[in-house]
């Protein structure tokens, strides 16, 4: 018998994982929903924390997951045509159930009408929220802050989209060190930051899968611009 | 005119899950059923009409895969939501899936999709 690959420990550890986690989040979701009986105070408190940890866990299965497939010819995208503005409050929504840190996200001009991108919604939902939370974690400010702003690409059927956020920024000399796998700026056993290191490397993939660009510029201790772009055409046949 | 009742059969091999799954469609009024396996759904099906199969894939025995491949045109009204762990299973697999099930929950899911489904084909039912 050949040897087990990654993909295969990654199915596996998904498969036994998530079976369980299947349970408790449906017990914890009923019991926030009160089927089993009111709650109060003290208990909704601690039914959210457990709801938002088990939401935190399934997202580092996902992520394990997700790294040992994104670069697979054998994944193929789902595209379909969406509107970046309810996919971003979609990630949004999808953030705050991972996360306890308040962080005003705000999108610039969102009542322009801008193109429909052809994407993998699930996939790209999945970039703004590991942006999102990479903004998060690193940054010490009181009040955290992300900006998105949207524009079109004049000369490429592509949407730019930058989000800049108020953290501690990325040094030059780490950029290309920030968005390999399992890689943070400082060293594994050494991190005060959480996470695995798989962020930015899923975000940037997952750009590149859909033949986007993706870049970082910043500015230590002052802010982390990401930008990356979006086809406002089915590119999916290119790949 | 009476909206009409929609029918739900359960099929999962994990007891917890089942049981959640009775909670919930019990807290809303939904007529249901469980089984633990493939060849229990089949048996319901033959003798009762259903109007919704929510279907975990990986059973032992005739996983939720094969029961589609073998038995989908046995019951072509039937809609079935595929309940599943997902990644684990080739992408060839996926599209298959993708293409013969009413909807896909990537477990662990909202319940908020559960009834979005539900009431969506109530919908259809009724429309």
């Amino acid at each position: 018998m050949g040897e087990i690959t990654g993909k295969e420990i990654a199915a596996l550890i998904s498969h036994e994982l998530r079976t369980p986690l299947t349970s408790i989040k449906g017990y914890v979701d009923l019991l926030s929903k009160g089927f089993f009986d009111e709650l109060n105070d003290k208990q909704k408190n601690a039914v959210t924390i457990i709801q938002k940890e088990v939401n935190k866990l399934n997202f580092i299965i996902e992520n394990l997951v997700s790294s040992s497939s994104i670069e697979h010819p054998e994944l193929k995208l789902k595209i379909e045509a969406v509107d970046i503005i309810a996919l971003i409050n979609d990630a949004i929504e999808g953030y705050k159930k991972i996360q306890d840190d308040s962080i005003d996200i705000h999108i610039e001009n969102i009542t322009e009408n801008y193109p429909l991108v052809y994407v993998d919604r699930d996939k790209i939902k999945q970039v703004f929220i590991h942006l999102f939370d990479n903004s998060c974690k690193f940054n010490d400010k009181k009040k955290k802050e992300i900006r998105i702003k949207i524009s079109k690409i004049k000369e490429e059927d592509s949407l730019r989209i930058i989000l800049k956020d108020n953290g501690m920024g990325i040094p030059v000399t780490y950029y290309n060190t920030v968005v390999k796998k399992f890689k943070q700026i400082e060293n594994f056993l050494d991190r005060r930051h959480e996470g695995l290191g798989l962020g930015l490397y899923l975000a940037k993939t997952i750009i590149q899968r859909h033949q986007g660009k993706f870049g970082i510029n910043s500015e230590e201790n002052e802010y982390t611009k990401i930008y990356f772009s979006l086809p406002t055409v089915d590119v999916s046949s290119n790949e | 005119m009476e909206k009409k009742k929609i029918k739900i059969l359960v099929v999962d091999d994990e007891q917890p899950i089942r049981k959640i799954m009775a909670k919930f469609l019990t807290h809303f009024g939904y007529s249901f059923d469980v089984a633990s396996t493939a060849d229990e759904v089949l048996n319901l099906l033959r003798e009762k009409k259903y109007d919704v199969l929510f279907l975990d894939l990986n059973m032992p025995g005739t996983t939720g895969e094969m029961f589609i491949k073998e038995h989908k045109d046995e019951f072509p009204e039937l809609r079935i939501i595929v309940m599943s762990v997902y990644y684990d299973k080739p992408q060839y697999v996926q599209d298959y899936i993708d293409k013969m099930a009413y909807a896909v929950l990537k477990k662990p899911f909202d319940f908020d999709d559960v009834i979005k489904y539900i009431q969506k084909i109530e919908g259809e039912l009724n429309g």
